[in-house]
């Protein structure tokens, strides 16, 4: 155990750094308090220049990974792959506003599987109301389907949300054995994520659609064809790499590569066209989180934590739902970034034979949870208010009310398929 | 003068505005037509996006374009809709065109104080239940209380029933042509 004192102030840089990134004062970036943090911490002796190395060591590999992805998506966009997508799901719906809220749900899920729930909120999100909205229909319930679906679906694979990829990294997970254990609770989160808002949206679903077709997407420009055929390789790519059970940010970034290659070669996309698709401040920001938590496991703060997640749970079901509980919880009153990290740190001290479906059951809670509060933490609820203040009038019950529904009933339903593939075991 | 707000949204133009103007004696009448933008979508967009730490790159650039596209699109929908009324409409009638941005229903019942409105027409684009039909009632089931079909109005519409300062013409979908 660490000096008390020192602990103590580890401790208020921890959640000096959290506050900020929360509740990002004048639109402060999250990547200035968590490095700020990680350097308040290494002034306190909690992290050596070695630890801080080590841990961009570590995250390297993921953020190399992301780079990789970033650019993928960005050339994807620009080429117009996902403005196809959600047309496609606009005229494939036959007019029916039901079967319309399916297929948004159906493509946002499949991206968010394939690339990320970051480009499913930040790309498609924009694209779908877009299509909706051009087609005169109200666009409340499609958006919603992106954004929660965006948070429901991305338990299936590593590269579906960064905080699968920090837990498969960190605990070492191969990428099919993963992918085996998450693919029921993922079908299951999003199947009652459908029912709910097929219920809860129900009075706001047109039964007929206008008919007039969505606008037209060039599919038959060499770059459309060149970024979707360079998709396809690299998914295929990457869950070869998964099965070879090598890293996969070479794949990443050959893939990246190919996708700026065909940009410019087809003059589809300049490169700083492509580069502005890049999110830098990621970087720092994950660093930055590693650094803090492994400051606060270093302060010794770790172990009551440990002993509240893992400790005094009758059943291994039990464990399984304290775990996931705890983790959305976490991930709403933090961001769920640092609550996978903090969740990392504690998950080796897990029985061995417990570790991979702990790690499940701690990512249904940080990828789901995060649907509750809409932004993912308490940030929205500050964030509504300070909205309110300068008199924009919105009410914060009408963005919880919708996740307050569904997320429960969400989580339980993933929680219950990965409890009921362990019976099956 | 009497004034008649009529809330334009996408199922509105073509299916309802035909109604409104058939029904109504348009002497000394203003018609004000409302869109309103939905910022709800917006703000959840901004939100998520804004939960997504340090992944959010060009988030607000593309929060404008939305913005922009849902005004154009009910610009759109109101000149649609005035290119429909204006050549049914009585010499010496005035048409006005507002847009608002809030949540809908709570814009509607705002501008029906505003303009000070006699009537509020809106219409009802059917939910997914199916509607009453206007060939008569199902048949009872014998020893039950009868149970008839219903529509699944809009929160939106339902709320402007409910606080509506005025009259409310409310126009279903399945509702009989105007001619």
């Amino acid at each position: 155990m660490e000096h008390p004192v020192r602990a103590l102030l580890g401790l208020a840089v921890f959640l000096a750094a959290m506050a900020l990134v929360i509740g990002r004062p004048r639109g402060l970036n999250e990547a200035w308090p968590a490095v700020g943090g990680a350097g308040g911490l290494a002034v306190l002796g909690l992290l050596t220049p070695a630890d801080l190395l080590a841990v961009a060591r570590e995250t390297g590999g993921i953020l190399l990974f992301l780079l990789g992805m970033m650019i993928v998506s960005a050339a994807l966009e620009l080429a117009g792959v996902f403005a196809w997508a959600a047309s496609y799901a606009a005229r494939a719906s036959g007019g029916s506003g039901r079967r319309l809220l399916v297929n948004v749900f159906v493509l946002g899920a499949a991206v968010t599987a394939a690339l990320s729930l970051d480009v499913t909120v930040i790309i498609v999100t924009p694209l779908v109301y877009a299509t909706v909205t051009a087609l005169g229909v109200d666009p409340l319930p499609y958006l919603y389907a992106c954004t929660f679906v965006a948070n429901t679906g991305s338990l299936v694979f590593p590269m579906s949300n960064l905080t699968n990829l920090l837990v498969t990294d960190g605990l070492r997970l191969p990428f099919w054995r993963f992918t085996a254990a998450m693919a029921l609770p993922d079908a299951a989160a999003v199947a009652m994520n459908v029912a709910v808002f097929a219920w809860v949206f129900r009075d706001r679903l047109a039964g007929n659609l206008p008919t007039a077709p969505a606008k037209a997407v060039a599919t038959r420009t060499p770059f459309f064809r060149g970024a979707a055929a360079v998709l396809a390789l690299s998914l295929l790519g990457l869950f070869a790499a998964g099965l070879a059970e090598r890293p996969l940010w070479p794949v990443a970034l050959a893939a990246a590569a190919a996708m700026a290659g065909v940009a410019v070669a087809t003059g589809g996309a300049s490169l700083p066209a492509i580069a502005r698709g890049i999110s830098w401040s990621l970087f720092p920001f994950v660093w930055g989180m590693d650094a803090i938590v492994r400051g606060v496991e270093h302060a010794g703060l770790m172990t009551g934590f440990a002993r509240i997640v893992l400790g005094g749970h009758a059943s291994p079901a039990a464990r399984l739902v304290a775990a996931g509980g705890i983790a959305a919880a976490g991930a709403n009153v933090f961001n769920n970034i640092p609550m996978t990290l903090l969740m990392l740190g504690i998950l080796p001290l897990a029985p061995r034979g417990d570790v991979m479906a702990l790690a499940a059951a701690t990512l249904i809670g940080v990828n789901i949870g995060p649907a509750l509060t809409t932004a993912g933490s308490l940030a929205t609820i500050l964030w509504l208010a300070a909205v309110r203040r300068r008199g924009v009038e919105v009410p914060a019950l009408e963005y919880l009310r919708i996740g307050a529904v569904t997320v429960p009933l969400v989580l339980a339903a993933a929680l219950a398929a990965l409890i009921l593939e362990g019976g099956l075991r | 003068m009497k004034r008649v707000l009529v809330a334009v949204s996408g199922a509105m133009v073509e299916r309802f505005l035909d109604r409104v103007l058939a029904r109504l004696a348009w002497a000394d009448t203003e018609l004000c037509l409302l869109h309103v933008v939905d910022t709800r979508p917006l703000k959840e967009y901004g939100l998520a996006a804004g939960g997504l730490a340090g992944r959010a790159a060009g988030a607000e650039h593309r929060l404008r374009h939305m913005g922009a596209l849902g005004a154009e699109a009910g610009e759109r929908m109101l000149a649609d809709a005035e290119a429909l009324a204006a050549p049914r409409l009585p010499a010496g009638i005035t048409v006005r065109r507002l847009q608002r941005t809030g949540i809908p229903e709570h814009e509607i019942i705002a501008a029906a104080y505003e303009v000070e409105a006699g009537l509020v027409a809106l219409g009802a684009a059917e939910g997914s239940a199916t509607p009453p039909s206007r060939h008569g009632p199902p048949p009872p089931k014998p020893g039950g209380p009868p149970k008839f079909p219903r529509r699944h109005l809009s929160p939106t519409v339902r709320f402007v029933v409910d606080h509506a300062p005025c009259d409310v013409l409310l126009l279903y979908a399945d509702g009989p042509a105007a001619r």
